[in-house]
């Protein structure tokens, strides 16, 4: 160990050193040398191309090549609208980094960290990239393009105005800010903001102004600085908002450059504010129900979503959930009773994101189903793929995981009637979202759709002959409205069928699911307000079903009417509806920004409904709309079983096994219409009557009804075609300089030294390299023997991450593990030449391996002695991390991690040193309730043979009561259990004066601590061991404050009684220490 | 010992001493010695005069080429740039005004620091240079060019607006709406009126006749004022924001909004003429160029415009890409544009068609200037660029340029 921890630690200093100043640290800087973390995995080896258009370079690789150009041709679109709208031009092109999907996304290494699955895209200020994923649904990629554009010409027009007027950058202007206007400028208010500002004034969460920085970084502060945005735009004009970012410059503190734009002070600002907003939306609250005050809970502790039901062969109910309730997402069903009231405590039927086959649920946008014989089917992230899982409720056990070799995601799957089909959303490497059916007996997977639009959520109908589901393949699908359409099979046919409309105008209709007498769809929608312009409350409607109205048709005769049913008027938002047998709804409710899920009687709901709204054709009212199949050309889709295999004898017991459609022909057949459209309220209980505005009944119609051609294809974006960009090329590694940091500092003990780190990497962030230099200055020796140099590259572009470097050192090194130097003075002077290498290897976000070695040459004089050392040390290493620990706030809460880790360093000049190393390091985190955590730590090093180094321990981080690596040692034992307990939260909500200090909470520590550490006989003099702590045992007791700051630094305070030699306390008086640091 | 430490260190002060001669000579005050001659071809505030019509009194003859560029260490706000003697004076958002020889960027003549920045136009007599502050606690701060100090400070709230000189008496408007009127010997107030309802200015007033001065605040809200003692004349309001400055041309007051229209209104009444308006109505309009029959108007969709200036009936438009963000300069038959993506270019007046054209290294923020037989255009980061005729054509265009400017091109 020792040699190889001098150079795998020692000589990657300066590495280190960038990395900890912040140089980009790479996502997996952690992988190397003796750490944890989890892993940012590459599974995928995309072959980028970029793509010049007039301000942008795009990259993309060349299985999204469509969806490249809809991002290159949405760009474009909005740098002219922003350009304008900023009067600001942008000097640089801007690099655009397109991903085809969420998982995709996942693997950038952009950004350090880990990107959770609703991050819509970001912009990065070091190189200005700008790193956006599709995933299925064109308007939400344009308007994250839009939003992420904003942010661009923001971040250059405020920083031309801070370079304007020479005034350093110290602050930037505010995340609510920059995230606000990014939101407002991207877009009219969408049905989120709409339904978190509505919640906010409702459940009186709304925060004000004035007090802001509470909420940093939260998806509410998003939505009120869209809000605050909004206002200010509406109020004083969109040219105040230009002129606050012209000003920014006049004062480190926003709020005064607020007040010097609008010419008010800021409390009489957040009052207006305030104002303005319970003025927008009270009106909506008024006369409008509560959720929690009308419908019952079936399950209203953490974050609860997706319901779906069982009942087991007992007819016992079941309402199975994905919820989060401790950090990680997990299955969870609970028994209910005919009325869906709980009848027992929640049980966890998979648990989530602790394991590479569940690695992670698509928690807001997955779906899961349940057939009769108590198989739950789910989806999951596992690798670099969704996969679905099929979990026996009965057995307890996973009977089958499948994934699609050319499904990158996949959502919502849904069981046929029959339990041998399963229908879902897939998104392919291209990018677009279709719809999929997959036969379990057959292993056959079919695709249903295959064009652009976005299509979610199917859901099988009762007699198995029809899907419904919702599409933007709509005629309003261009301005991001979502139908309801059925699918219905051909007789006999898996990937045969034809589509209809069952709703149909400029509504958001998502989540539908038959009732179970197939009649009707119960499913959400919510639709912009004409006279607010703002989107209602997303509520519960059921739609008949009998009929559906078919595409691509038309008559000249009535059409059939359909009735949709407004059933709830809710102060909110619901989602995921599912009606049950018994006739009540469960449902999803968003409330006092919590996901619960509920129940409401659904007869009572038909019997009493808010709206009734006929759909039915109107000629003048027709809009194109999407063709079954488009001309797209895509490879087949293949199955791909799986991690686990069906066996034989499942695929015969698969229930109703055989041709579900025998039985029953298509559906009802499908009444000829025409034009399709929606037309008015009949019977408006509340008023919630509309009339589709002129603009709808503008909307291009591709032929007059009675030509007797048939409608042109539905509605599309205009992409940049790439064959028509004289300018697109295969990507090339360039490598820029990220940063450039440097330093001297002068000390009267270690003299003067002063050095400088560089750093490098490509534009997609996968290459890096490092540079640095820096010279300790040792009096009675020359420059170049104080002269510190080394250059490395890491590459994080594969899945095996790997880095190498060259080092020279030389200067005075105060080394307490070196066996080399004097115990009670470890200072020699040094000289080192060497290399390294490191592999990281991902089995898993979880766990890895990694291999390390090193060869250095190194001559050591002794200050205290009078010979030279001269070895020749290689190193070679093989750890195994696994990490699955869960932070808090102040550290990990939850979970373990472990590092078992073998080396051998051998001096192969002199053969004076060679050992082998052998290293256990495992810590483990129980979570007895939320916020209250036993940690448990155990650690067991040794080093076996010659002139070995020895492991230190000691300090505020492991042994506590002892100095800094106070303890020395080839061998140790030590384990510390610590009982982590909330004092205050928010200290700053309670004591507002304390706010300013950025205090975010302050928690209790209990400890007990206790190592031994020996050397054999190593050392023979016994005062030496003393010196080194060694040979005893050492442990200390005692309680601690921790001290969270701005959320990202920690201060730890331990007072407490150290003891040695068992529990023999021969100190009576207690220590304290005082320093920094996460928790271990 | 202690004699030599003594002499040593009498010799390193001397040496300092030397340094700080030399970097205080190497810093030439701006100081001119004698009061400037302000003929026709000077250019002593935004727009060339108090009607701020940005028309030149010469022409220039095209093509152009570049002579030189000057970093001027600071940036610039929408009208930066006075001439007067073929000196060319840049105020800068630094809070420096420096001074250049137009003929040859080498003659640097000098600078001076103000204070804090300066976003509105500074106005230029024989003997001051006056110059709004947009920050700290000096207003309005005048020059002595003649003795290369300070002469008086108005100690009031910023100024983001360019100031007017009428006479003996100079206009400013304060960020917070205060209108004063100084004197500009002395800086004394002669009257004051404050907002009745705050409302930040950005548009440099402007004067309506002899005697009447317009004020036009952030919202559109415009108020004429007796220059003599500041009693109201007329208001109107606009009900749109107003950044850019208005001009004065034919009896009408021409003002451009950030709403796409374009505003005529009587300059007697108050009364609104004419409204013309872009295809968008989020267009930015940029102060109008003015030959008092046909104004010339730039807009941040890339259109510039030509209006009858009594009807307000469109002549011609044409269209760029980018942002026009900069007020254009009329000289003679030709109209000099810049824009945010780094263009200049000459337009015919009569017909939109483009003349000449080029690229330079900035976005152009500051309406161009021409004068002294040059075009002069100021460009982000903090470049003046120069451009003139190229050699040979200069000396056939004489008539128009310097003559001490064609002396110092033909030395080159």
């Amino acid at each position: 160990m020792p040699a190889f921890r001098s150079v795998l630690a020692l000589v990657p200093r300066l590495l280190t050193l960038a990395l900890v100043v912040g140089l980009c640290a790479p996502p997996v800087a952690a992988q190397y040398g003796f750490s944890f973390g989890r892993n940012k995995v590459q599974y995928e080896d995309f072959d980028w191309h970029v793509l010049e258009t007039e301000h942008f370079d795009v990259y993309y690789y060349p299985e999204m090549e469509e969806l490249a150009e809809y991002g290159a041709a949405f760009a474009e679109e909005v740098y002219d609208e922003l350009e304008h709208r900023f009067n600001f031009s942008l000097v640089r092109r801007v690099p655009v980094v397109f991903y085809a999907t969420n998982l995709h996304f996942k693997q950038t290494n952009i950004t350090p960290g880990f990107i959770p699955d609703n991050v819509g895209g970001f912009f990065e200020f070091l190189k200005g990239r700008v790193v956006v994923p599709s995933n299925g649904d064109l308007h939400r990629f344009r308007r994250v393009i839009r939003h992420e554009l904003v942010h661009v010409f923001t971040f250059s027009k405020v920083r031309r105005a801070y370079a304007d007027y020479r005034r350093p950058a110290e602050t930037f202007i505010p995340l609510w800010f920059t995230e606000g206007i990014a939101e407002y400028w991207s877009g009219s208010a969408d049905h989120n903001h709409e339904m978190i500002m509505r919640d906010a004034v409702a459940s009186n969460f709304l925060v004000p102004l004035d007090n802001i920085i509470r909420i940093r970084g939260s998806y509410v502060m998003y939505k009120q600085g869209e809000a605050v945005c909004r206002w200010i735009g509406e109020t004083y004009g969109d040219e105040k908002l230009l002129l606050m970012m012209e000003n920014a410059w006049r004062d480190p503190d926003f709020t005064k450059v607020i007040e010097h734009v609008l010419q008010e002070d800021f409390e009489t600002l957040s009052e207006r504010w305030d104002e303005w907003v319970r003025a927008q939306y009270v009106p909506d609250i008024e006369g409008a129900d509560v959720t929690s005050l009308v419908a019952q809970p079936v399950q209203a502790r953490g974050y609860s979503m997706k319901p779906a039901l069982w009942t087991d062969a007992e007819g016992q109910r079941h309402v199975v959930y994905a919820a989060n309730k401790n950090g990680y997402t997990n299955l969870y069903r609970v028994a209910v009773d005919s009325a869906m009231a709980p009848v027992e405590d929640p049980r966890v039927v998979v648990e989530g994101e602790r394991s590479a086959v569940y690695e992670a649920f698509h928690m807001f946008d997955s779906r899961h189903d349940v057939n009769d014989e108590g198989h739950v089917a789910f989806v999951t992230k596992s690798g670099g793929a969704d996969v679905v899982h099929v979990f026996d409720m009965v057995e307890e056990r996973r009977l089958h995981t499948f994934a699609f070799d050319d499904l990158v995601a996949i959502y919502s799957p849904h069981w046929s009637p029959d339990g041998r089909r399963l229908a879902f959303t897939g998104i392919a490497r291209s990018g677009f979202s279709d719809l999929y059916v997959y036969d379990l007996a057959d292993d056959r997977l079919a695709r249903l759709t295959d064009d652009a639009y976005d299509d979610r959520d199917p859901a099988w109908s009762p007699d198995g002959t029809r899907l419904v589901f919702s599409s933007d393949r709509t005629a309003f699908g261009h301005e991001g409205a979502y139908n309801l359409f059925t699918y219905t099979f051909e007789e006999g046919a898996l990937d045969a069928g034809a589509l209809a409309y069952l709703t149909y105008g400029p509504h958001l209709d998502l989540s539908p699911r038959w009732t179970p007498d197939g009649t009707r769809v119960v499913y959400t929608s919510t639709v912009r307000d004409e006279a607010t312009g703002r989107f209602t409350a997303q509520d519960l409607w059921t739609v008949e079903a009998e009929s559906a109205t078919q595409l691509l048709a038309r008559t000249s005769t009535a059409a059939p009417v359909r009735h949709a049913t407004r059933l709830t008027r809710f102060t909110s938002a619901s989602f995921d509806p599912v009606w049950t047998d018994t006739d009540r709804i469960v449902f999803a409710s968003f409330e006092n920004f919590r996901f619960t899920i509920r129940t409401m009687d659904a007869r009572g709901l038909v019997d009493d409904p808010v709206s009734i709204v006929a759909v039915r054709p109107a000629l003048d009212r027709f809009g194109p709309t999407a063709p079954l199949l488009a001309q797209r050309e895509t490879p087949p889709v293949s199955p791909r079983s799986v991690l686990m295999p069906i066996p034989d004898d499942d695929a015969a017991n698969v229930p109703g096994g055989g041709d579900a459609f025998a039985e029953d022909g298509p559906l009802a057949e499908t009444p000829p219409s025409e034009a399709i459209s929606a037309s008015v309220a009949l019977r408006a209980r509340v008023g919630l009557t509309w009339e589709p505005p002129e603009a709808w009944a503008a909307r291009p119609v591709a032929t007059s009804p009675d030509d007797g051609t048939p409608p042109e294809e539905g509605w599309a974006f205009d992409p940049i075609p790439i064959t028509e960009v004289e300018r697109q090329r295969p990507y090339k590694r360039a490598y820029n300089l990220d940063i450039a940091q440097g330093g001297v500092s002068t000390n009267p003990v270690w003299g003067t030294s002063g050095g400088a780190v560089l750093a490098f990497s490509d534009m997609l962030g996968n290459d890096r390299w490092y540079v640095s230099a820096f010279q300790v200055n040792t009096p009675g020796r020359s420059f170049w023997e104080g002269l510190n140099v080394s250059v490395s590259r890491l590459h994080l572009g594969r899945r095996a991450n790997f880095g190498y470097g060259a080092f020279r050192l030389g200067g005075r090194r105060f080394d307490r593990g070196d066996p080399d130097a004097a115990a009670t003075y470890p200072v020699f002077f040094e000289e080192v030449w060497g290399g390294f290498g490191a592999v990281s290897y991902p089995l898993s976000k979880f766990r890895r391996i990694e291999l390390g070695t090193s060869a250095a040459w190194s001559q050591k004089d002794q200050i205290t002695a009078t010979e030279t050392l001269e070895s020749v040390l290689v190193s070679n290493s093989v750890a195994l991390v696994h990490d699955t620990a869960l932070y808090g706030f102040n550290g990990p809460v939850d979970g373990w991690r472990g590092n078992l880790t073998v080396g051998y360093t051998t001096d192969v000049l002199n053969a004076n040193v060679n050992y082998v190393t052998l290293s256990a390091d495992l810590r483990h985190y129980l979570r007895i309730v939320p916020g209250l955590t036993f940690a448990s730590w155990g650690l067991a090093q040794s080093n076996i043979g010659r002139r070995s180094r020895l492991f230190l321990l000691g300090g505020s981080w492991n042994l506590r009561g002892f100095g800094f690596l106070d303890v020395r040692a080839r061998n140790i034992l030590f384990t510390s259990q610590e009982l982590r307990f909330p004092l205050v939260e928010a200290p700053g909500a309670i004591l507002p004066i304390l706010a300013p200090f950025g205090l975010a909470n302050i928690r209790g520590a209990a400890f007990f601590d206790a190592a031994h550490a020996w050397n054999d006989d190593f050392y023979s003099d016994s005062i030496a061991e003393a010196q080194l702590n060694a040979g005893r045992t050492l442990g200390a007791t005692g309680l601690g404050l921790r001290f969270n700051l701005f959320g990202a630094f920690v201060l730890r305070y331990d007072r407490g009684f150290r003891f040695r030699d068992g529990i023999q306390w021969d100190e009576r008086e207690a220590f304290s220490q005082f320093f920094f640091g996460y928790d271990f | 010992m202690i004699s030599r430490t003594s002499i040593v260190g009498g010799r390193s002060s001397a040496v300092w001493l030397l340094l700080v001669a030399l970097f205080w000579v190497g810093c030439e005050a701006l100081q001119v010695g004698r009061p400037l001659a302000l003929d026709e071809g000077a250019w002593t505030t935004e727009g060339g005069s108090a009607a701020r019509t940005f028309e030149a009194e010469s022409e220039l003859a095209l093509p152009l080429e570049e002579k030189w560029v000057y970093n001027a260490e600071g940036a610039f706000g929408p009208a930066a740039a006075l001439v007067a003697e073929g000196q060319l004076f840049v105020a800068t958002r630094q809070g420096e005004v420096r001074s250049l020889d137009l003929a040859d960027e080498r003659t640097f003549t000098g600078q001076t620091d103000l204070g804090d920045a300066i976003d509105g136009a500074p106005v230029l007599t024989d003997r001051l240079l006056i110059a709004p502050i947009s920050a700290g606690g000096d207003g309005v701060v005048a020059y002595d060019i003649v003795r290369g100090r300070i002469a008086w400070k108005l100690d009031a709230e910023p100024h983001a607006a360019g100031l007017l000189r009428v006479g003996e008496t100079l206009v400013a408007v304060s960020l917070l709406g205060t209108i004063r009127a100084l004197d500009v010997r002395t800086g004394a107030v002669q009257w004051e009126l404050a907002s009745d309802s705050v409302q930040a200015v950005h548009a440099s007033p402007v004067l309506l006749d002899a005697a009447t001065v317009a004020v036009v605040d952030d919202q559109g809200r415009i108020s004429a004022h007796s220059l003599t003692d500041g009693t109201p004349r007329w208001t109107a309001d606009l009900g749109v924001p107003v950044y850019a400055t208005p001009a004065v041309a034919d009896g009408l007051l021409l003002v451009p909004t950030t709403r796409g229209q374009f505003v005529a209104l009587d300059a007697t009444t108050g009364q609104r003429r004419w409204t013309y308006a872009a295809a968008t109505p989020t267009t930015r309009l940029t102060s109008p160029a003015t030959d008092r029959r046909t104004l010339f108007v730039g807009a941040s969709d890339g259109t510039i415009a030509a209006l009858d200036v009594q009807t307000g009936a469109v002549r011609w438009t044409h269209t760029e890409d980018g942002v026009i963000a900069a007020a254009p300069h009329l000289a003679g038959d030709v109209l000099f544009v810049g824009s945010l993506r780094k263009r200049v270019f000459a337009l015919d007046a009569a017909t939109g068609t483009v003349r000449w054209q080029t690229e330079i290294g900035g976005r152009v923020k500051t309406a161009p200037l021409v004068a002294g037989g040059y075009l002069v255009v100021m460009a982000e980061p903090r470049q003046v660029y120069l451009f003139g005729p190229p050699v040979s054509d200069a000396i056939v265009d004489a008539s128009v340029v310097d003559a001490s400017a064609v002396d110092s091109l033909a030395a080159r």
